[in-house]
């Protein structure tokens, strides 16, 4: 009896130690009662539609959560809102954009510490729109609807409800280093360059070329931490993505093949820097002259000029993409970032305010651009003479005009990034990973990764 | 007469007031919550809003066995185990009988060195390590390896076993004063006189420890090895600083993988449920220990 009894509260002490040893490393979800349902979305969006027929002013504090970019390009254009709405304030908080979704999602999931206002990659508008905690605001964005980025509208909507609102677009480019082109014995010329630069198997012949003359990288691509970004800018280039604009997975198809096969390639012929991006060696490598290329968004050139790169002011251009194939389309977007307000708020008109002057006023947007680079999806910006007027970082090339003319080369496409895209980026790192660590052939990696992608969907 | 009674009842009630907070917060913060997830591990919910919850039975348990990820994150944990906690434990008996040394000046500092490791920040060590083993040439490890004549940098979160090794470097750096401390406890329970004993019959200094010092602190290596599995299976913040389970998922962690299901990818239910067979093979694994450590003579496990 004794022994039993002592046997059962040794058994006790292991449950207490295993369970106390999972709640101390947060192992156990949160279960904490979430807050009850939010009222209809609806009901509070009619009262922002109500509110903006009248004079009064909106006014009080927001929380607003941005990684430091955004609150960059929100400063360029501060002085004009203040003017405007002078009883609006903000509490900022920086969030890195790689601990934003988490961060989101937990202050969903517990009901607390919600902010009333984010900008957020238009990537994950599907997945934020999916939570239901998105403020619908349908009837205030619809008079904007005719002059907002097609293809970025239709990641913020769900059922024909718009629940998130397009601030700026992300047309693609080659930034290249006219320095090291030069050593190279090549034409810097854009002109010439656009030509030189055709299309990806004209790209890797070329990268060869740098390579031998200068020791130089055509892009920077890492094998330990590959940019599913970049793969996906790719697999838009060609029109295609992971999913149908149903949901359904239509992943294993013969560009998704050819993708993996040009990075392959790419990396084959040795022309891919292998740093990781966005950490200090590839500061470094823009910098010592490492890197003769960049396939980059627009806004690269914001990032460059401000932190990555400044020193190297001058020596950059922009041309188009490589096509697939000759005549081809040479650019491709990632829908850049959005704009939300969260249901939560308890300030609907200050939101809606603040995101109307941010996102769908054309002399802030420009503000906007000319600070961080920041490409509008507002088209009725671009027929702005700003857009011709030279920059100084890329030796004085009107590369606006460049990217406005690459923005509008893009035919439409009815596509949704999907409520799974972090399980596609997610999936897609390890499939990367699996072809250039550990050799394993394309079409293999492609049939385990949709298999593994099937499994995990919701 | 009444008064005298009272008192003595709360006599009696003391002890268990006492205990009552460590209940209270067990019942809340663990029990509570541990229950729950055993609900909601039959459900499908985001884990926003009640009315989400979508009831499925045992799907998600069935779903589980056939996860590659989760299946790896078990493997991961065997693999780490096994090449870590060994060293860990030889070298903590070692540091233990030297720090307990008499010959030994200064042990108080050097048990104090030794155990600074525990009670710095993970992630600001995490982070330093990640810069100590990084894969660009400006890498410590890579600058030193480069003055021995390696001069291709190695990239050592890009192979398996590399990161694993840097992940299980940093786990021995962590624990090994923890540890060390456990072993000390245990080796100062042994009776000095079993020593002197043994040295008067003339047994060697190999002989003492090997016949008397081990076989007395078996209860602490036991002790260690449990704490160790489960500390290597719920591992969190060092794989998700240094390697964020990658390459390919083979630093991935049980809790890690736990983690990113239920916060990155909001899968409540599913995380509920690899959370409850995580809970059950660790506590088949400890029971297994404690059978293989031979509990023969009831004596208890515990600090």
């Amino acid at each position: 009896m004794n022994k039993q009894v002592k046997n059962l509260s040794a058994m006790a002490l292991v449950i207490g130690l295993l369970l106390s040893g999972c709640g101390a490393n947060g192992g156990t979800p949160a279960a904490s009662a979430p807050e009850p349902a939010p009222s209809e979305a609806g009901e509070k969006d009619s009262a922002v539609s109500a509110v903006e027929g009248q004079e009064a002013v909106p006014s009080g504090e927001l929380v607003y959560w941005a990684q430091e970019y955004c609150q960059k390009t929100m400063k360029a254009s501060m002085d004009g809102f203040e003017k405007q709405y002078p009883d609006i304030t903000f509490k900022t908080e920086t969030i890195p954009n790689n601990e934003l979704l988490n961060k989101l999602m937990l202050a969903f999931s517990s009901g607390e510490g919600i902010p009333d206002l984010c900008t957020f990659s238009t990537w994950y508008m599907p997945t934020l729109i999916e939570t239901g905690q998105l403020l619908d605001v349908t009837e205030s964005i619809t008079p904007y609807l005719n002059d907002i980025n097609k293809m970025s509208l239709q990641q913020v909507k769900k059922d024909d409800r718009y629940f998130a609102i397009p601030l700026d677009a992300s047309p693609v480019g080659i930034i290249y280093n006219t320095t090291i082109f030069e050593q190279a014995g090549l034409d810097t010329e854009p002109d010439k360059v656009s030509d030189l630069l055709a299309t990806w198997d004209q790209y890797i012949e070329v990268g060869k070329q740098i390579r031998e003359k200068t020791g130089a990288g055509m892009m920077s691509f890492s094998g330990e931490s590959p940019d599913s970004n970049f793969f996906n800018t790719l697999l838009l280039q060609q029109r295609a993505w992971f999913n149908d604009i149903e949901g359904k997975l239509t992943f294993n198809l013969p560009e998704t093949q050819k993708t993996l096969e040009l990075i392959l390639k790419m990396r084959d012929a040795n022309i891919l820097e292998d740093i990781p991006a966005w950490t200090q060696p590839w500061y470094d490598a823009f910098n010592q002259h490492k890197l003769a290329a960049y396939i980059g968004e627009v806004w690269m050139g914001g990032f460059m000029a401000d932190s990555v790169c400044p020193e190297t002011s001058g020596e950059w251009r922009v041309v188009p993409m490589p096509a697939w194939e000759e005549g081809g389309l040479r650019s491709s977007d990632s829908c850049g970032s959005s704009w939300f307000i969260s249901s939560t708020t308890k300030n609907p008109e200050a939101a809606w305010a603040t995101v109307e002057y941010y996102a769908l006023n054309e002399e802030s947007l420009l503000k906007q651009y000319k600070a961080m680079d920041q490409f509008p999806t507002y088209e009725k910006t671009y027929t702005d003479k700003f857009f011709e007027e030279p920059v100084e970082f890329f030796g004085g090339q009107a590369v606006r005009s460049v990217f406005a003319e690459l923005e509008q080369s893009i035919p439409a496409m009815d596509i949704n990034f999907s409520k799974n895209f972090e399980l596609y980026r997610t999936q897609m790192q390890l499939c990367m990973q699996k072809v250039l660590l550990n050799g394993t052939a394309v079409s293999q990696a492609i049939e385990e990764t949709e298999k593994e992608i099937l499994a995990q969907m919701q | 007469m009444n008064a005298l009674k009272s008192w003595k009842a709360r006599k009696q009630l003391a002890p268990y007031l006492f205990v009552l907070p460590f209940f209270i917060t067990f019942l809340v913060f663990m029990l509570y919550p541990f229950i729950y997830s055993v609900v909601i591990s039959f459900s499908e919910w985001n884990g926003i809003g009640v009315d989400n919850i979508r009831w499925i039975g045992m799907e998600n348990y069935t779903k589980l066995f056939q996860d590659g990820t989760f299946l790896q994150s078990l493997i991961n944990g065997v693999v780490l185990y096994v090449m870590y906690v060994p060293i860990l434990v030889v070298l903590s008996i070692l540091l233990a009988v030297l720090l307990s040394a008499k010959w030994l000046r200064g042990s108080g500092f050097f048990r104090a060195a030794v155990y600074i490791p525990n009670i710095t920040s993970t992630v600001a060590a995490a982070y330093v390590f990640s810069l100590i083993f990084s894969s660009s040439e400006n890498g410590i490890i890579n600058i030193v390896l480069g003055v021995f004549g390696v001069s291709e940098p190695v990239s050592w979160f890009s192979s398996a076993a590399m990161a694993r090794l840097a992940l299980c470097l940093l786990m021995i750096w962590r624990w090994l004063g923890y540890d060390t401390i456990l072993m000390m406890a245990g080796l100062n329970a042994v009776n000095e006189e079993l020593f002197e004993a043994a040295a008067i019959d003339g047994a060697n200094k190999v002989q003492i420890f090997t016949r008397i010092t081990l076989p007395l602190m078996k209860h602490s290596i036991l002790f260690t090895c449990i704490m160790s599995t489960i500390g290597t299976f719920s591992m969190f913040t060092e794989p998700k600083i240094l390697t964020d389970g990658g390459p390919l998922n083979y630093t991935m962690s049980t809790v890690l993988y736990l983690y990113n299901t239920n916060f990155k990818f909001l899968r409540m239910g599913y995380s509920s449920a690899m959370a409850i067979i995580y809970f059950l093979l660790m506590l088949l694994f400890t029971l297994l220990q404690l059978k293989i450590g031979g509990e023969k003579k009831e004596r208890r496990v515990g600090r």
